[in-house]
């Protein structure tokens, strides 16, 4: 049977085994080996799925998660009626993954082929996103994980990228807003960028009610991109942001703007702005400046189109500025309208000699009178025994030197040196409105206080928030400030009625048919360019209120370099149309007073001549005055701050 | 463990066989007619269908996203699901017949896996794949000849070994262990490597190192064979930088968790991820894909994640099984061939599959070894279920004396 072989065993003693008996052997020794080598994976197993499991599995769930952003819808902003001035509608948005146009490869060096040819997506894309096969694929073949190739385009574009089924292509559900009355309050309601954050105008004051929350969802991404079917889900739902309401009417906005391009057109002017308020509420019914531009087509238009010059640009008030130093000095008591002053053509102050629109012989004149005929020589001899110190206070009451509460981005607090810093010849050309500088906003504020019956109040663009409950949530109106006593506010309306419904009075084209109107005209050479001086460019303005007894609005035009440049001539007519489309908004009824008054053209033929030289004459002797070394508005020769050499085009500090 | 049973007995050679009728198949069966069906046999059957039909359900599972991607998320499955089928007949035709028949058929077996070998040397012949050289194209098949290769040389060695066996009953001399086996060894690993295939090497080696195991190798020369063929492997990993890289991956995964390291992180991520009962059946994150070659060479992961501890270990304890069986099929060889052909089958079975599992748990750097019966994988499948039948066929112990041409005598 088995032949015996020789063998040495541990001990050292011979021992003899057959081949089968070595098998055996090792085939036991197999069976060792491989035990441990089982016990060893075992162990392995264990360690990695028990002992590590949790801290792997979170790692591994970390490499998995994804959280998208899901957008919330941004609010609308409505006019005070509900119209919509800005809404957010849903785009498609065509992405690429650039990764999927280039062979990759692995650190084993396999190589990954592309998933397409870049040439021959971008040129199926070509036709559908009308652009350029060759830019398309400069796109696809750039060195990122993610590119835009068109954002939010119409779903119709987003359904036929869709169906072309491209590799490394895909398609986003993006919101896209939309502002359906074009560039009707363009620079108030303002803009966001593409990725829907508020950039200006209302869109950026608001942009944290409009906004709303953006929601999450939480999944599980492979690394091609998909998404695991077996993975997690967890949706948290955005919040839908809040709508603003406006306190603008929609209808008088558009008029205002029509009002203002027609005057730009009408006048060869490079600009106009109009603002309207509603009195006592201090609600803006329409701000308008031109030229505008549409939110919906941004790019090309010049900067400066955007801004919200009613209260970004300031400018000299000139005569407008009469009938607040004149109710400072009634307020006071120094005057009553019926007092009779000795009014000369020409009155020397510290030096310069300021004169009347034209000479005419020393004449006693009231109070009124001097409004009416827009006498300087009356208004700086009231300005006189007002003084200046409380003329700088009065002014600041109005609302002078300070940007109102609205809080308009950019918005300027015009400039009013403090009264321990005027010049000789600071009190009489403050007290006709040069050597200050307001927005149309603040005149027309001041002018609303005068039409409140002496009541400041702050304006308003805002009425409510309209939340998920679909509620309005108003917008308290503020308290008032009392600034000047009712009778003084009627003393001035009826001198300021006088102004424009009055023989001599420089108004008489902002008459608006079946209502008493009350409001002045005011003339102001531009501060030069160079910031020295001035230059020989005008601002023509008017502001006025109606119906002049009990007034329910305040229109202030503002027209830059016209032509003719007298205010009388071209704010007023412009201030008329708005105002007239104003009270009929506000459905305020006629009085039948405007009957038996000549029309608006007589008188502006009568009256031509006396408004331009009244108008001008105040301008031109205020220029004198810096020229001869008062304080001008903006860079004379003895150095002003720095902060005012920019005064008229941006924000004083 | 151990191995309680005796060696295999004599057997009676059932009557009737010798009446050999009909066709060719009818006259091949009649010649090399098996042994008796025995518990072995089934025990190895059962196994076999239970890991295959693992494999199965998990190459759906692990390839069903990457497939889905290409177009068609059963074109790896109904694949596979062909090969099975091919590799049954495989197993059904060797479980049948005594499995001294491969004693002949070695040769000519040995012979195509070569010059299947030699034409993948042949530029434009070979089909080339994660940089490596393996397939050939036949038709709509793609196979490996070093999978037959593996096969083809644990019969040719096992074959020539025992015409050399001594009369005596002695143990084979060292010269006459070594002098087929080192240069049959050192000329397929040489084709096998320029494809290159490391990880196929080594389990030539494995298999090969079996044989000569099992033969009577002398404990010294086993010892020096092993520490010579862990410096060639280390040799033949520092000379291509891609093997360097893997090493480090294998090492500190951490330090490249995008380049070298990433499929092992990712699959231990998985395995973590899976925990002790799993996610649940195709619930895998790993495959979608986290990790590369999810579906072969890293399906345990797959199982890990979806099936939990109890999934990996329910495969461990399998392969440990088909272990005990096949090392008692060995023991209880009615021949000195069929002895070395189970030991050697089974080592190499089992030691692939542990091979597999270690490098998808870190245990070792990885190589690219397929699990055997559930990796997705058509010529290594046909390959490992072919020679799992004749691992039935010897455990049929059909009687020593009836076929075959050496066959020693009886045993105590």
């Amino acid at each position: 049977m088995p032949r015996p072989t020789l063998r040495r065993s541990s001990r050292g003693t011979a021992v003899l085994r057959t081949d089968e008996q070595v098998a055996v052997r090792r085939i036991r020794w197999t069976l060792a080996i491989f035990a441990v080598l089982v016990l060893a994976t075992t162990a392995k197993l264990v360690e990695i799925q028990v002992l590590d499991a949790a801290d792997l599995a979170a790692v591994s769930e970390r490499q998995r998660a994804r959280t998208i952003e899901l957008p919330a819808t941004r609010g609308r902003i409505y006019d005070r009626d509900g119209d919509v001035l800005a809404t957010s509608v849903q785009a498609a948005t065509i992405y690429a993954d650039p990764r999927a146009f280039r062979s990759t490869e692995t650190p084993d060096g396999l190589e990954v082929p592309a998933a397409g040819a870049a040439g021959d997506v971008a040129a199926a894309l070509a036709p559908v996103l009308s652009q350029d096969a060759a830019t398309i694929t400069e796109r696809l073949e750039q060195d990122r994980h993610f590119v835009y190739l068109a954002r939010q385009v119409s779903h119709e574009v987003g359904e036929e990228v869709r169906s072309l089924g491209l590799p490394g292509i895909g398609v986003l559900v993006e919101p896209h807003r939309l502002y359906p009355a074009g560039p009707l309050a363009g620079q108030v309601v303002g803009f966001t960028d593409i990725d829907a954050q508020g950039l200006q105008g209302l869109e950026s004051v608001y942009d944290g009610v409009l906004s709303g929350t953006p929601g999450t969802l939480l999944l599980e991404r492979a690394p091609g991109g998909l998404d695991i079917a077996s993975g997690v889900r967890e949706l948290s739902p955005p919040a839908v942001g809040t709508d603003v309401v406006l306190s603008l009417d929609r209808e008088v906005q558009h008029v205002a703007e029509v009002a203002a391009a027609g005057a730009m057109e009408q006048y060869d002017a490079i600009g106009a702005s109009i603002v309207v308020t509603e009195v006592g509420s201090g609600d803006i019914l329409a701000m308008a400046s031109t030229p505008g531009f549409d939110p919906n087509q941004r790019g090309d238009e010049d900067p400066s189109d955007r801004r919200n010059r009613a209260v970004t640009d300031i400018f000299e008030p000139g005569s407008t500025q009469k009938a607040l130093t004149i109710a400072a000095a009634l307020e006071e008591g120094i005057v009553t309208p019926s007092t009779t002053m000795s009014v000369a053509d020409a009155i020397r102050v510290s030096g310069s000699t300021f004169t009347d629109a034209s000479s005419h012989p020393t004449s006693q004149w009231t109070v009124t009178e001097i409004m009416e005929r827009s006498s300087n020589v009356g208004t700086i001899q009231i300005a006189q025994q007002l003084g200046s110190e409380r003329l700088d206070a009065y002014l600041r009451s109005f609302g002078y030197g300070r940007p109102t509460a609205l809080g308009f981005p950019g918005e300027s607090g015009g400039l009013l040196r403090h009264h321990e810093d005027w010049w000789g010849t600071s009190l009489p050309t403050i007290a006709m409105g040069h050597g200050v500088a307001v927005s149309l906003l603040q005149l027309a504020n001041s002018y609303g206080t005068i039409a409140n019956d002496g009541v400041a109040v702050s304006p308003r663009l805002v009425r409510g928030t309209v939340g998920e409950d679909g509620r309005l949530s108003p917008v308290p109106t503020p308290l008032g400030e009392r600034v000047i006593s009712t009778t003084t506010a009627t003393s001035v309306r009826a001198m300021l009625e006088e102004a424009v419904h009055g023989e001599a009075g420089t108004g008489g084209l902002a008459q608006v048919d079946g209502y008493r109107v009350a409001g002045k005209t005011g003339t102001a050479r531009k501060p030069a360019d160079g910031g020295a001086g001035y230059s020989n460019q005008y601002i023509a303005t008017f502001v006025g209120m109606a119906p002049a007894d009990d007034p329910r609005v305040v229109v202030a035009v503002m027209i830059d370099e016209p032509w003719p440049f007298y205010g009388g001539l071209t704010a007023a007519p412009v201030f008329a149309e708005v105002m007239q489309a104003a009270l009929v908004a506000l459905r305020v009824p006629p009085e039948g007073a405007g009957d038996e008054l000549p029309t608006a053209l007589q008188l502006a033929a009568e009256h031509a001549a006396r408004i331009a030289d009244a108008e001008v004459a105040a301008a031109d002797a205020a220029a004198r005055a810096v020229l001869e070394g008062g304080p001008g508005l903006v860079g004379d020769a003895a150095g002003d701050p720095p902060a005012e050499q920019a005064a008229g085009v941006a924000d004083p500090p | 463990m151990s191995i309680d049973e005796a060696p295999g007995q004599q057997r009676e050679r059932p009557a009737g066989t010798e009446a050999p009728s009909g066709g060719r198949w009818a006259r091949i069966r009649a010649r090399w007619q098996p042994g008796p069906w025995t518990a072995d046999a089934t025990a190895l059957t059962v196994l076999t269908l239970l890991l295959l039909l693992l494999g199965l359900v998990m190459s759906f599972s692990a390839s069903f996203v990457p497939a889905a991607e290409a177009g068609d998320p059963f074109a790896v499955f109904r694949r596979q699901v062909g090969w099975a089928a091919i590799g049954l007949v495989a197993f059904m035709t060797a479980a049948r017949l005594d499995h001294r028949i491969w004693r002949g058929l070695a040769w000519p077996l040995l012979l195509v896996a070569m010059i299947g070998l030699v034409l993948l040397l042949v530029p434009g012949v070979g089909e080339t794949r994660y940089g490596s050289t393996r397939w050939i194209g036949i038709g709509p098949l793609s196979i490996q000849p070093s999978e037959i290769a593996k096969l083809a040389a644990l019969l040719w060695l096992a074959d020539v070994l025992e015409r050399k066996r001594p009369r005596n009953g002695l143990p084979q001399t060292t010269e006459h262990l070594l002098i087929p086996a080192l240069p049959l060894l050192v000329l397929l690993a040489a084709l096998v490597l320029a494809q290159p295939a490391l990880g196929t090497t080594i389990l030539l080696a494995m298999i090969i190192s079996a044989v000569l195991w099992v033969e009577g190798l002398p404990g010294r020369i086993v010892t020096a064979a092993v520490v010579l063929g862990g410096l060639a492997v280390a040799a033949l990993a520092v000379v291509a930088p891609y093997r360097v890289a893997r090493i480090r991956g294998w090492l500190w995964p951490e330090r490249f968790p995008l380049d070298e390291g990433f499929q092992l992180l990712q699959s231990r991520y998985a395995l973590g991820s899976g925990g002790t009962f799993g996610l649940g059946l195709g619930s895998s994150r790993g495959k979608w894909p986290f990790i590369p070659n999810a579906d072969t060479d890293f399906i345990f992961a797959v199982i890990g994640e979806e099936l939990g501890l109890v999934g990996a270990l329910l495969v461990v304890a399998l392969f440990s099984m088909l272990l005990y069986v096949g090392l008692k099929v060995s023991y209880a060889a009615t021949d000195g061939f069929g002895r070395t052909v189970s030991l050697a089958v089974t080592v190499w079975i089992v030691g692939q599959a542990l091979v597999n599992i270690g490098t998808v748990t870190g245990l070792l750097p990885i190589t690219g070894v397929t699990l055997p019966l559930v990796s997705v994988g058509g010529s290594s499948l046909v390959s490992t279920l072919l020679a799992l039948g004749i691992l039935v066929a010897i455990a049929r112990r059909p009687s020593p004396a009836t076929s075959g041409t050496a066959a020693r005598g009886g045993h105590p």
